[in-house]
Order: C-alpha cells, then sequence, then structure tokens
C-alpha cells in the first residue's frame, strides 16, 4: 500500500490572509493526500477552507492570501514557490479544476468548441483541425449529444448540465492525473447532479484520473468517494475511509453533521438535529478546539488546547480529545 | 442519458436579442446614413462630375469670382474671397477631416486601449504607475497642449493625428481598464488561468474582446471631437498648410466677410456640424444597442 508514494500529498498547509485589522488563518496545518485513481472529497460548511485549500493547491493563493508554511507535493514535486511558468505546465495538463457555476467559468462570447480547442493546443502542438477533432470527442465522452453540432455553439445554447459536461471535457482535455471539482454541481438541479456525478466516476474509471471532490452535501461525498477529509475552521478535524467515517464517526462534529441529515425513517414532524451555534470567527480563534463551543462533549481541556489529528487507527484520524465512542468496539 | 437537445429556458433570451437585433434602429440608421453620405460624397470629391478644383480662383486661372452667392452658374454654394468653389473646398477639406478624426480615433484607442488593458488586468503596481501617469496627461487643458504640439510638430497630417489622439488616449486607457478589471474577477478568466494560458493569450481571447465594443462607441464620440479639435487648429493656423482646404481654415477665411458673404463660413461650418452631431448620435445609439444587449446575457 505504501510502496508507491501518493500523487498529491498536502502537509501541514496553512494559509494566511492578511487584513488591515489583522490577519485571518483560513486553512490551518492542513495534511491530506491523494493516491492516484483514487477519490476523495473535502467536506465542510461555508467558510471551512476546503475551497480555499482547494485553490492554494491550484497555484491560486493571490495577496491577501499567502502561504504560511507548508508544502503540497504533485507526483513528489514541490509546488509551493513554483514561478508562473512552471505553473502553466502544471495546471490543465496535470490537475485541473471544475467550478461551480459552469455559466460563469465558460466565456460567454465563445463557442464552447473553441475554448476546448485552445486548452488543447495550450498544451499539445496538435494542428487546429487536429484540436477540433479532439474536441468532438471530448464532448462525446462527456456524452453530450450531436457533438458535432454542439462545438460549434455558445455557452448560452446549452443547458446547465451540458455546460457542466463542457467544464468537464475542458478539464480533461489534456489527461489532467488530479482533477479538481469545487462544489462542480451545486449550481445544477438534483437530477443533472446525479448524471454529472456518474459521469465523473466513469471518466475517472476510464482515465485513471485521482479526483478531489469539494462539497458541502455530505450525501454526495457518501456515495462517490474513497475517502472523506472533514474540514472544521480551517482544519481538518477527522479522516477516514467514505464506509468507516459513515458508520462510525468518531469527531463529534462529524457525529453531528451526520446526525443531522434527514432521513426516510426518522420521525415525523418532529424538527431535525442542528448544531447549534455558528462557525467560529477565523479573526478570533481560541487557543482551544475551534469546535468547542458547539460541542456537548468539551470540556475545559477542550477550551484551552487544541487537539492535534493523529492517526488513531490505519487510515483514520481525527482531531478531539473526547472523541464519540466507537460503535465497532462495542 | 436523454439530454433535451435545446433546453427552452436557455434559449427563450437569445430569440429575443436575435429579434431586436435585426430590427432597424432610427438611432442608428439616421445618423448612419447622414455620415455615410458625407463621407462619401467627401472621398468621392475628387472624381465627382462638375465640381471645379478646389484651388483653383481668381488668382490662379479660375473661372469663377469672388464671393460669389449660393446657387451661382457653376458653383453651386458660392465661391470664397479668392473665387475657389466653397462646395469643392468643403467636401476636399471634408477628407482632412475624416483621416484626422479615423487617424486620431486609431492611434489613440491602439496606445490608450492597451495600456487600459493591460493595466487593468494586472493589476497592483503596473495599474497605479500606468494610470497615474495618465491622469496627469488628461489634467492638461488638451486644446492648449494639442496647439503646443501642433506647433512645435509642424503642420502636416500625422502630426495632427498625434497631436490630437494624444490627449484622448487617458480617456480610452480608462474605458478600457474598467472593462478589464471586471472581466478579471470573471470566472472563465480563472478557468482559462486554470487550463494553463499565458497571461497575453487571456489579455487577447477573454478580455479583449468584451472591452472592445464600448472602446469603439467612446472612439466614435471621441472622433467627432477630434474633427472639432482639428478645426479649431486650422482654424487658428495651425492646422494643415494652406492652399490644402479644411473646414477650420475655410471658417478662418470667411470670418471677416461673415456680414456679406456668410456662406463661406456657414457651408463648412455645416458640414461639421452635421458630422459631429451624427458621429454623437450614433454612438449613442450603439451604446443604446450594446446596453441592451449586454444585459440579456
Amino acid at each position: 500500500m505504501t510502496t508507491t508514494p501518493p500523487l498529491l500529498e498536502v502537509e501541514n498547509l496553512r494559509v494566511v490572509f492578511d487584513g488591515v485589522l489583522g490577519s485571518v488563518t483560513a486553512v490551518n496545518d492542513v495534511s491530506l493526500s491523494v493516491d492516484r485513481g483514487q477519490t476523495i472529497a473535502v467536506v465542510g460548511e461555508s467558510g471551512s477552507g476546503k475551497s480555499v485549500t482547494a485553490r492554494t493547491i491550484m497555484g491560486l493563493s493571490t495577496p491577501p492570501g499567502r502561504i504560511a508554511e507548508g508544502s503540497i507535493r504533485l507526483a513528489g514535486r514541490e509546488l509551493v514557490g513554483l514561478t508562473d511558468r512552471q505553473w502553466r505546465g502544471v495546471r490543465g495538463s496535470q490537475i485541473a479544476m471544475v467550478f461551480q457555476d459552469p455559466m460563469r467559468s465558460l466565456n460567454p462570447t465563445m463557442k464552447v468548441g473553441t475554448q476546448i480547442e485552445e486548452a488543447i493546443r495550450l498544451h499539445t502542438d496538435l494542428s487546429k483541425k487536429q484540436a477540433r477533432a479532439r474536441a468532438v470527442e471530448l464532448l462525446d465522452a462527456v456524452r453530450i449529444a450531436a457533438p458535432r453540432r454542439r462545438v460549434d455553439e455558445y455557452p448560452h445554447q446549452l443547458s446547465g448540465g451540458m455546460r457542466q459536461r463542457v467544464m468537464i471535457a475542458l478539464a480533461l482535455s489534456c489527461g489532467p492525473e488530479l482533477l479538481i471539482a469545487d462544489e462542480p454541481t451545486t449550481a445544477l438541479d438534483v437530477t443533472t447532479q446525479q448524471q454529472i456525478l456518474d459521469l465523473m466516476g466513469e471518466l475517472q474509471a476510464d482515465m485513471g484520473m485521482a479526483v478531489m471532490l469539494i462539497t458541502h452535501d455530505i450525501g454526495i461525498a457518501a456515495s462517490y468517494t474513497d475517502t472523506v477529509f472533514v474540514m472544521y475552521a480551517g482544519q481538518v478535524v477527522e479522516s477516514a475511509p467514505t464506509r468507516r467515517l459513515f458508520t462510525d464517526p468518531r469527531m463529534p462534529y462529524t457525529r453531528a453533521l451526520l446526525d443531522s441529515i434527514p432521513s426516510l425513517d426518522s420521525p415525523a414532524h418532529e424538527p431535525l438535529p442542528a448544531i447549534e451555534g455558528s462557525p467560529p470567527d477565523l479573526a478570533e480563534l481560541s487557543a482551544g478546539c475551534s469546535f468547542s463551543a458547539r460541542c456537548p462533549r468539551a470540556t475545559q481541556t477542550c477550551l484551552t488546547q487544541r487537539p492535534a489529528l493523529i492517526e488513531h487507527e490505519a487510515g483514520r484520524a481525527w482531531a478531539c480529545w473526547h472523541p464519540v465512542e466507537s460503535k465497532e468496539a462495542s | 442519458m436523454t439530454e433535451p437537445l435545446t433546453d427552452p429556458v436557455a434559449a427563450a433570451p437569445v430569440a429575443k436579442s436575435r429579434s431586436r437585433r435585426r430590427r432597424p434602429s432610427f438611432e442608428i440608421v439616421i445618423p448612419g446614413t447622414l455620415l455615410a453620405l458625407i463621407a462619401a460624397a467627401c472621398l468621392l470629391a475628387p472624381i465627382l462630375p462638375g465640381l471645379p478644383d478646389p484651388n483653383l480662383g481668381v488668382l490662379n486661372g479660375g473661372e469663377g469670382e469672388s464671393r460669389m452667392g449660393l446657387f451661382s452658374p457653376g458653383h453651386l454654394l458660392g465661391t470664397d474671397a479668392l473665387g475657389r468653389d466653397l462646395l469643392s473646398r468643403s467636401l476636399h477639406g471634408g477628407q482632412l477631416s475624416i483621416i484626422v478624426g479615423l487617424g486620431s480615433v486609431a492611434v489613440g484607442l491602439l496606445i490608450g486601449g492597451t495600456l487600459g488593458i493591460v493595466a487593468g488586468y494586472a493589476g497592483g503596481a503596473v495599474d497605479t504607475v500606468v494610470m497615474r501617469v495618465l491622469d496627469v496627461f488628461l489634467a492638461f487643458p488638451s486644446l492648449v497642449l494639442a496647439l503646443v504640439v501642433a506647433t512645435y510638430l509642424g503642420p502636416s497630417i500625422p502630426n495632427l493625428i498625434i497631436a490630437i489622439a494624444f490627449f484622448a488616449i487617458p480617456s480610452y486607457a480608462r474605458i478600457a481598464r474598467a472593462g478589464a478589471l471586471s472581466v478579471r474577477e470573471r470566472d472563465f478568466v480563472l478557468s482559462a488561468r486554470l487550463t494553463g494560458a499565458r497571461a497575453g493569450h487571456i489579455l487577447i481571447r477573454h478580455v479583449t474582446p468584451r472591452v472592445v465594443g464600448s472602446l469603439l462607441t467612446y472612439g466614435l464620440l471621441i472622433c467627432g471631437i477630434a474633427i472639432i479639435t482639428e478645426a479649431s487648429l486650422s482654424f487658428l493656423g495651425l492646422g494643415i498648410s494652406p492652399p490644402t482646404p479644411s473646414w477650420g481654415s475655410m471658417m478662418a477665411d470667411g470670418k471677416t466677410d461673415l456680414s456679406t458673404a456668410p456662406q463661406i463660413v456657414l457651408v463648412p461650418g455645416l458640414l461639421l456640424f452635421l458630422t459631429v452631431v451624427s458621429l454623437n448620435l450614433l454612438a449613442d445609439g450603439i451604446r443604446h444597442r450594446l446596453d441592451s444587449e449586454g444585459s440579456s446575457r
């Protein structure tokens, strides 16, 4: 298992935004790794730092944001500190990204085919004609009907789901090893969400790439991923193989998240369990566990000392002084 | 996997904007036609039948007399103090206005637009330096400086163009920068960066097309101002050297005869007025159209 190094290794990443009133640590000591061909999910609510993590991996930490410490290695190569020129060789060809809103991520004044062709020609020396043929192939690969006609259409002529397919085709155009999908289905309706996720799963299997799925929808994480990283207030608070995280959460935050998912057999006319309070202000983090203010299990220790993310079992780690008792142990 | 071929929701606004595009709009057609007529008459002046040489007067063997009135035989709009045909001189003078107007817009737009797009997209120190320098130019009284530049460089068409274009550069740059700033933050620019595109590629393919529309519209307005500036310089004797006709110098020549032969001033003056009004109306019309199309996207 540990013979091949992971494709992406993020270690102790800390991203700080410097403001006039002091700096905000948006990502605090985050470590995660993605193996080749693996799908991981980074789950967290708004402001938990999941998107900042993703953007930092893509080299998009622009001022006032900066990488305060940590390293990001892709296939053994350090990405922190690359020049713009070096980044251009990584983006698109090794890591690609799909965003939340496909309407805004496509240039409304350009034909979708042209946009894919240009992305292809940036990284290969295909001729215009070959690139176009490849664009048609890609549109076909993302299951767009009549790709020959669609290449000559503009984004506004496509439906939301089709636009997201185009974005995926664009991301796949140069055969990346890692695809980062930042809330790829949030702007889509539920049936389309399902189709897009299925498509990503199939393409991943076909092309053997790894996928890092950023989502706030823990349900999506449950059905499509191998490993889940739960983020809270800029930190990874628990990581585990997907199945075990869902059956046996250890960090109280994860537990509370899972409890708040409505299920078909939950009693009718009863309010859903919710997590009291709101996430802490990242500018005023206490010395203790960031979840302590909302945690039912919090003790004095939790308020004063921050628990580290420690691998307690093989492949599972959590950051908690008083983890939820394992159901498997009992 | 049955995606509907055309999504009715996405298709609806398209159909609307298409029908709008096809409907002729008077705001554009009327000033556009007028401009086209003036431009055609001016540019075709050398080959129009029955039009006398613009520089032939009483001093060099022309058949016209001094200060003939409107509708005189052989001189439809009369002649000036030297017996030169007013219609012919006005149309030939118009050529100069067109060349200087378009030329200065082209030069200003190219330089100002490029500076603005680069400053807006690059941001940071580049933006600050470029824009503050241009702000300084914006603070100069442009006609006075155009006067200085024209005097210093001497009267020739390229020099006139440079003198006039120079002070329009900051305005173009501001418009281009505003456009580039708004496009820069769009997700499609980010996604282009994420496919590994160079800044130059993004500027040309994604930023420029979004800025060109408003720049060209503004260019039409500035074209009118440039034509007026050229006429003003010529009026002050700093334009193109006589006897080459220009609207400004014709009006300057005619100002002493204003009470006895007003047509000498009025003919080129009216042409200048019509040209500039049409340019302004056309720019307004096009801006309206761009705005309404922009909002449907």
